[in-house]
């Protein structure tokens, strides 16, 4: 059967509307005609239908550009739903997707997330394919972002005299993001966030930071740099009163360099800080390495009296056992579980599946990501005991955030209200 | 009508910055502290005069503050005057093994306000309302 037989072209209306220009790809031809009937009448120029997933990928390989929408089906004669969405995303200028499908809810959501994992933006799913009017209702309002993909402009990686340059002008520090006792509102603590600024006086961010620090054997001396900002920052606190303890983050190979642990205790001492006021993160990948190795270093890192923090728990593969063997004293529940949360039930039952894991194993847990009163609802209804996120605050300078803390009374952060309604 | 005496702690850690914010907190909640910094000056000024409350670090060089609190209960006799511990991040197993060493409380660290705040309240009774247990 030739693809054409399959393809129905749609005479594009006069007046094309821009922006708003739909495919249809629904094997079954009748609702696919209806539903596009439907959508036209909300604003849509629908260009054409297809009904299997052949004609989809030869049409989209003689256009190029693809419609702003594609209004898409699960299941097609010849392949599915899962693979048009990895078609269409590799396409500079990708639709936006909208599934119908009476498949199960939890196949809509794997298409929704790949979609989403793929960078397609998501207009919206229908279990009902042929409640056109709710469909036609949903898009009626619906407005596709026009990004152009373009190529990514390349950023040039540091250099090795670019990075000493950061450090010999003191532009490398630590940007302090507070963490938020729930039950008392109390901020408690900081975490200490890599950023520098070049001589144009750009910001740069961890991820360009680290892969050029790692790459030229720079990371400890930044860490160390981070770390000696981050406890002077602590102490200043503690010497006005305020009690707030603050994370740095830590590389596995930093931390199996005794030499860096040893300057990190000097810096303390040297600071006269209590070091259980300094907390190392580690990411759970670092902490699923080999066994004894990473015992060894976290381990050393507790005896010199320093807390421990997995970070980004739920990214990675973590081994429960081995989890229950390294020391931890907390728990940071990665921002992907805890963004939307509160219109997720998978995902609250993530956050407080780690929640009741860190608890149980003794951690104090901390949710972060946290940017609405109803996201900050379900990690507290979850167990979580802190939180880290936008609703407290954004990452700011150091004495941008000392000011910030002698600004709150008895260092109670004043939640936003509610809107009424 | 005289004002009754405010509640003194006797805090003692090693760290200055530990001390010196602990005694701030106290001194927020209507307390006056006397701060010191091994465990040996500790048991001295315990002999020598009263406190309503004791803050110990439990880790202190040369003599720890399980060793003290054991001397505050056995050589001194003072076995209701409340003694807490202030240690870092613990199990709950360790949690049972300090009260079991006659600690009457524990603060784990970093403290806050508002856990110092909680422990006055539930140990001793309320600032200026007379003398604790």
């Amino acid at each position: 059967m030739s693809a054409a037989a399959l393809l129905d072209r749609v005479p594009a209306p006069s007046t094309s509307i821009r922006g708003r220009t739909a495919w249809i790809a629904i094997s079954e031809p009748a609702q696919a005609r209806v539903i596009a009937d439907s959508i036209g009448e909300a604003g849509w120029s629908v260009l054409c239908i297809v009904h299997d997933l052949d004609s989809l990928q030869r049409l989209a390989a003689a256009t190029e550009d693809l419609p702003d929408l594609l209004v898409s089906g699960l299941l097609f004669d010849d392949g599915d739903g899962f693979q048009l969405i990895r078609h269409v995303s590799k396409r500079r200028r990708p639709p936006a997707l909208f599934v119908v499908s009476h498949q199960q809810r939890a196949v809509i959501k794997a298409a929704v997330s790949l979609a989403d994992a793929c960078g397609l933006q998501v207009a919206g799913t229908s279990e009902h394919p042929l409640d056109v009017a709710g469909i036609a209702r949903s898009l009626e309002g619906f407005e596709p972002r026009r990004v152009v993909r373009a190529a990514r402009p390349a950023v040039r990686p540091l250099e090795h005299d670019e990075l000493l340059s950061l450090f010999d002008r003191g532009a490398l520090y630590p940007w302090m993001q507070p963490k938020m006792r729930i039950d008392t509102s109390e901020v408690v603590g900081f975490e200490a966030l890599m950023r520098a600024h070049d001589d144009q006086g750009t910001l740069i961010m961890p991820d360009r930071l680290i892969s050029a620090l790692t790459a030229h054997g720079l990371l400890d001396e930044a860490t160390m740099r981070m770390a000696r900002q981050t406890v002077e920052f602590v102490a200043t606190a503690l010497g006005e009163g305020m009690a707030v303890s603050a994370s740095i983050n830590v590389s596995m190979q930093s931390l199996s360099n005794l030499a860096f642990c040893q300057e990190l205790a000097l810096a303390v001492e040297h600071a006269q800080l209590d070091p259980s006021w300094i907390t190392i993160e580690i990411t759970e990948t670092d902490a699923m390495a080999d066994l004894a190795s990473v015992i060894e270093n976290t381990g050393r890192i507790r005896l010199l009296g320093f807390n421990l923090a997995i970070d980004d728990f739920g990214t990675a593969y973590s081994s429960l056992s081995q989890l229950s063997r390294i020391p931890f004293s907390e728990l940071k529940i990665e921002r992907a579980f805890v963004s939307s949360a509160h219109q997720d039930s998978g995902k609250q039952a993530i956050v407080r599946a780690c929640a009741q894991l860190g608890g149980s194993l003794g951690l104090h847990v901390v949710a972060e990501g946290v940017e609405s009163l109803d996201e900050l609802d379900v990690v507290r209804r979850a167990g979580c005991s802190q939180v880290q996120g936008y609703l407290v605050s954004r990452p700011m300078p150091a004495d941008r955030a000392l000011g910030w803390l002698r600004d709150l009374t008895d260092q109670r952060f004043e939640l936003p209200v509610r809107p009424a309604g | 009508m005289r004002q009754p005496e405010p509640l003194h702690a006797l805090v003692v850690d090693d760290n200055q910055l530990n001390s010196r914010l602990v005694a701030m907190f106290l001194k927020r909640l209507g307390w006056t502290s006397t701060v010191l910094d091994t465990g040996d000056a500790a048991l001295a000024a315990l002999n020598a005069e009263s406190f309503d409350l004791v803050l110990l670090d439990l880790r202190m060089p040369r003599v720890t503050g399980e060793q003290v609190c054991r001397s505050i209960r056995e050589e001194l006799g003072l076995r209701s005057l409340p003694v807490v511990a202030y240690t870092a991040h613990s199990m709950p197993e360790e949690k049972e093994r300090i009260l079991a060493a006659g600690f009457s409380g524990l603060l784990i660290k970093p403290i806050s306000f508002r856990d110092v705040q909680d422990l006055c309240a539930e140990l001793c009774a309320a600032p200026l309302a007379g003398a604790c247990a």
